[in-house]
């Protein structure tokens, strides 16, 4: 199955091509470009893999940065619409953990600075947060103490998990752009019903409070 | 020739499918007041995230309304700019990445000047140029002479508040709900006009420029004092009507004594205002010369004017590159827009 994945929530905005479970094309341009110079990165990816029947579109669903996530689906929405295939969001949490990993782990996504979202995965369950990295680590990790394995963006909270008895097990980085996990993750799940129906994951919420007499 | 045109500029998810710049063969439009309301103004990290969550729904229903598929459009094009930056790049990856997967020419419209093309929609008419177009929103207040499809000049402009800024402001102080200027619209058929004579602001150097912001202030003390907390808040609101009124269209006519304009035509959110189309209508009746006022649907912000703005200016000459970016602040003048553009 050829599938070409988009991200740009992690990282740089990286597009690739696969087939099956072989990366044939990657591309690569920085977050603040993704909106003059990303599809040209898409058709030079495209190019670069010889143009390939693509049965799939695969892109980032976040959480990760804010406009390369907009702009990343905003193509991939496009793109699966106007050739008419199958749309399959990948989270940036499955992203970072490359999808093969099992056991208790944290996977942490940088934010803003201070900011992170984090998803926990334990004995009771899989849970996430996003906000501040004290904040994020008290709701996640109330029980946890001693070692923990983490994925992502370990340095973001290894300060808080030391003052919280937590020894950081750092788990390596996928060796490639997360485009290039998204595109092979992208070959083991069913596409979307239909491409309206991927939605990011900003992690937070918007940004902004009430005005002062509607604040309950 | 049929374009598909994408509008993200602020808070509107706008999608339409326009043929020959003039017949709206499908219009799709999710306003999204109602995510905005509570905070009193539109949050423009809601409004990026709203328009990531429906446009390409937006897209395929504006393609089967109207009966259509993107193999059989011409083009698309879409507002890069002035507008909230988390909005417009939204409708610009869209809109590029369904050119490129249709290989359609992309083509990029100033917001603004799709408000000027607006009135067009569904008539029959020839564009009577020149024309002067008053063009008043939440975001911008301005008397533009336009003389052909890429040649428009701005005589006169806002040196505060907008006029749909100041309507919004006054609702507020009257305890209105948002979005206000629809709302004191209403309120204001039902007041008197004469009840407080508000002040009209009157250039001292003969400019056509226009300011809200003393209009907006003297409500304000007008509702702080004795006598305006007795006011019936219908007459407060049809007296700053009035004083609107009455600064826009004394412009209007300062402006058409200054070149021989062939039409006035309304455009921009505030031309919804039923006190200003009929003060329109009016003046056109009195001056015999032709007054062209869009419906409602195409005076807000919509996707059909961007459709129509493409095809008069861009469709039959130069198409936008995909490496094409989103500018919040684009200027008006038509000779900035994108440098890398080609010919067909």
């Amino acid at each position: 199955m050829n599938v070409l994945a988009i991200d740009g929530a992690l990282g740089t905005f990286s597009v690739a091509v696969a087939d099956r479970e072989r990366i044939v094309a990657v591309r690569e341009v920085p977050t603040a470009q993704a909106l003059e110079q990303g599809l040209a990165a898409v058709d030079a990816a495209l190019a670069a893999a010889g143009r390939p029947r693509l049965d799939r579109i695969a892109v980032g669903t976040g959480p990760g940065r804010f406009t390369g996530l907009r702009i990343a689906i905003g193509y991939a929405k496009s793109l699966a619409l106007g050739w008419g295939i199958g749309l399959a969001g990948i989270g940036s949490y499955d992203a970072l953990e490359g999808g093969a990993l099992d056991g208790e782990r944290l996977t942490v996504v940088s934010g803003r600075p201070g900011v992170i979202a984090a998803r926990y995965v334990g004995p009771r369950g899989t849970h996430v947060a996003a906000g501040a990295v004290d904040a994020v680590l008290a709701t996640l990790l109330a029980d946890v103490r001693g070692e923990l394995r983490v994925a992502g963006a370990a340095e973001d909270a290894r300060a808080a998990l030391a003052e919280r008895g937590i020894t950081v097990l750092p788990i390596p980085a996928p060796a490639e752009p997360a485009a290039a996990t998204i595109a092979r993750l992208a070959q083991r799940i069913d596409p979307a019903p239909t491409p309206h129906a991927v939605r990011p994951d900003y992690g937070e919420a918007p940004a902004v409070s009430l005005p002062a007499g509607k604040r309950r | 020739m049929l374009l598909l045109g994408i509008e993200t500029s602020c808070d509107d998810t706008a999608v339409a499918l326009v043929r020959d710049g003039r017949d709206v063969l499908a219009a799709v439009s999710t306003n999204q007041d109602a995510f905005h309301a509570k905070y009193g103004g539109i949050v423009p990290e809601i409004a990026g995230r709203r328009h990531v969550a429906l446009l390409s729904a937006a897209v395929d229903d504006a393609l089967t309304r109207a009966g259509t598929a993107l193999s059989e459009i011409d083009g698309i094009a879409v507002t890069v700019g002035p507008g909230l930056i988390g909005s417009l790049v939204v409708g610009v990856a869209a809109a590029k990445a369904l050119a490129y997967a249709s290989d359609r020419p992309l083509f990029a419209v100033n917001h603004l000047h799709g408000h000027l093309f607006a009135a067009f929609l569904d008539r029959r008419e020839p564009i009577p140029y020149p024309f002067l177009a008053l063009l008043v929103s939440g975001g911008h207040s301005q008397l533009v002479a336009v003389e052909g499809p890429l040649a428009m000049s701005v005589l006169g402009r806002t040196r505060d508040d907008a006029a749909g800024e100041a309507y919004d402001k006054t609702a507020r102080l009257l305890g209105l709900g948002y979005p206000g200027g629809a709302e004191l619209d209403r309120l204001a058929a039902r007041g008197d006009p004469a009840a407080i004579a508000f002040p009209r602001h009157r250039p001292r150097d003969g400019s056509l420029d226009l300011s809200f912001s003393g209009l907006k202030t003297a409500v304000r003390y007008f509702l702080e004092s004795e006598r305006g907390a007795a006011a019936a808040p219908a007459d407060v609101a049809a007296s700053f009507q009035a004083a609107v009124l009455d600064v826009l269209m004394a412009r209007v006519e300062a402006a058409f004594a200054c070149a021989p304009f062939r039409a006035l035509v309304l455009a921009g959110g505030v031309a919804a205002n039923s006190a200003l189309q009929a003060a329109a209508q009016a003046w056109s009746a009195r001056r015999g010369i032709a007054a062209f006022i869009p419906p409602p649907r195409y005076c807000t912000d919509n996707a059909a004017m961007i459709a129509a703005a493409a095809f008069h200016q861009r469709a039959l000459g130069a198409r936008d590159p995909l490496t094409l970016g989103a500018d919040p602040n684009l200027p008006f003048e038509p000779s900035l827009l994108n440098a890398d553009a080609a010919l067909i």
